[in-house]
């Protein structure tokens, strides 16, 4: 069931090079490079406006770069349209920052979209997929309820169930703990490294969150500006004597009351 | 000058930008039909809520069409001594005209306003991004169910529209401004063929492809969250209920070769 990676050898999965995202009038992203290797965690940090969630989306195809390369398990998407777009998609699993649930099903409909959109027909292999995913994300007692009955957290969690349960080759997340209270954001935040150790998969999250990034992040970028700023390991940021780096690790607005 | 250009030109941009998105999106909608595998259960689902769920709607109004048109025609023929003819005027007016556009302007209102609504909330809240994030077109799942939907339940919603009105019609004249039976059962079968049905009901099909076509467009182009949700909604409503009226006009013209009002 697991998409099989079309260039196992590549040490690296996503590539990007000088890629340029233009939004109306505002220049997003500037010319941002970087490598994401395979079976990392990766977390991609920066103020917000600076691009991280946009860079996502590029990476997912969902919005089109105004320039550059992306490459993703070997494979140039830049070019891709829409259709062609389907199986680089299924590569890899999306949490959407407010888990973007399909609001008419219920949790295990959800849990369940893609392995029917994948072709699976028997009923009890689905049901049996879907119990064992949401176990994995403690939420298989809910199997019957609308995305409008649960928590943030029980749906960020749903929405978790549903991006890995195809078992992608990576999974992003744009802003996993934003709302969240501080003891469920670190669940999160554990469930999102268990996740990706146990699996193997690549795990990219966007965040602003200083804690969330010590525990999912082998590797951060900071985005500053929409380049690159900082690549390093969590302990090698936090350490930084860089005054712009310093700035957002301490949160300082460098405003006085 | 440039800006009365621009204030000349710009409706005239933003017609054909509209235009050849609907257009691409009739593309998709063929590709997906025609050449990817449709969703059966999306499309029964579809039946009953667009179908099924219209019809108390439709027959109320094809019924009540019919008896004032009827009361309508009858207070002038009977100055003219014309009244058993009433029925089959009712029925070709019916058939040719009132049921195809009262109905297709009735689904636009409940169909239309509902898809776009829909659609464009799963827009504002990334339902639309997630199931592209799934590998699944939005208009494999989204529109080609609903087109194909609206499609197979018009003929139906169509005929019994007709049926309602002709019930309601025969009601009116027979039974309260007593006109015989016979006389208007005679002009009905006079007045009228099959070939009438088939003009309202491919009349029908064309404004239910134009309305999920449109309203689906509206709610998949929706941004800046709950507004232009609503304006979307306003807008499909608008513009299928304006594109119905002015297609009806061609549609008539080009199926009266096809289907010429039959001879008495």
């Amino acid at each position: 069931m697991a998409a099989l990676p079309d260039n196992p050898s590549d040490p690296v999965f996503i590539r990007v090079r000088d890629l340029h995202k233009q939004i109306g009038q505002q220049q997003i992203l500037k010319g941002m490079t970087l490598d994401i290797p395979r079976g990392s965690g990766v977390a991609i940090i920066g103020g917000s406006g600076t691009g991280k969630s946009v860079f996502l989306k590029l990476v997912m195809g969902l919005i089109r770069a105004s320039s550059g390369s992306i490459m993703v398990d070997g494979v140039e998407i830049t070019g891709l349209n829409e259709r062609q777009l389907g199986p680089h998609r299924r590569k890899i699993g999306l949490l959407f920052q407010d888990g973007a649930l399909f609001d008419s099903l219920t949790v295990e409909e959800n849990v369940a979209f893609p392995l029917v959109e994948a072709g699976w027909k028997d009923r009890q292999k689905i049901k049996a997929a879907v119990l064992e995913t949401l176990e994995s994300v403690d939420l298989e007692e809910h199997l019957h309820k609308l995305p409008s009955d649960l928590s943030g957290g029980m749906r960020k969690r749903a929405a978790l169930a549903r991006a890995i349960i195809t078992d992608p080759q990576a999974v992003f997340y744009d802003e996993p703990t934003s709302g969240l209270d501080p003891v469920v954001a670190d669940s999160i935040d554990h469930l999102i490294r268990r996740t990706q150790r146990r699996r193997g998969i690549t795990s990219v999250v966007v965040t602003h969150d200083m804690k969330c990034l010590r525990v999912v992040a082998d590797q951060v970028f900071y985005l500053r500006e929409g380049v690159v700023y900082f690549s390093g390991t969590p302990a090698a940021l936090l350490e930084s004597a860089d005054p712009v780096i310093r700035q957002f690790v301490e949160g300082r607005s460098g405003e006085s009351s | 000058m440039t800006g009365f250009l621009l204030m000349l030109g710009r409706p005239v941009v933003d017609l054909v930008r509209y235009l050849g998105e609907l257009a691409q999106l009739v593309g998709d909608v063929f590709l997906s039909v025609f050449r990817h595998p449709v969703r059966w259960k999306l499309v029964l689902y579809q039946i009953v809520n667009i179908g099924f769920g219209s019809q108390l709607q439709v027959m109320v109004t094809g019924a009540f069409t019919g008896a004032v048109f009827a009361a309508q025609v009858y207070y002038k023929f009977n100055q003219l001594g014309f009244e058993s003819v009433v029925g089959g005027i009712v029925a070709l007016a019916l058939c040719r005209e009132l049921a195809p556009v009262l109905t297709g302007l009735m689904l636009t209102s409940r169909v239309g306003a509902s898809i776009a609504a829909e659609i464009g909330t799963m827009k504002v809240t990334e339902q639309v991004d997630a199931l592209r994030s799934l590998g699944v077109h939005p208009v494999d799942y989204l529109v080609s169910p609903r087109l194909l939907a609206i499609v197979f339940s018009m003929p139906i919603l169509i005929g019994e529209s007709i049926l309602m009105g002709m019930w309601a019609a025969k009601l009116i004249v027979v039974s309260l401004y007593g006109v015989p039976e016979a006389f208007y059962n005679d002009q009905l079968d006079k007045n009228t063929d099959m070939t009438d049905l088939m003009f309202g009901m491919t009349k029908g099909v064309v404004f239910g492809i134009l309305i999920v076509l449109i309203s689906c467009h509206q709610g998949l182009k929706v941004n800046r969250g709950a507004v232009g949700v609503g304006r979307g909604t306003t807008a499909a409503v608008v513009i299928t209920s304006l594109s119905i009226l002015v297609v009806n006009f061609f549609l008539t013209m080009a199926l009266n070769f096809v289907w010429p009002v039959a001879r008495t």
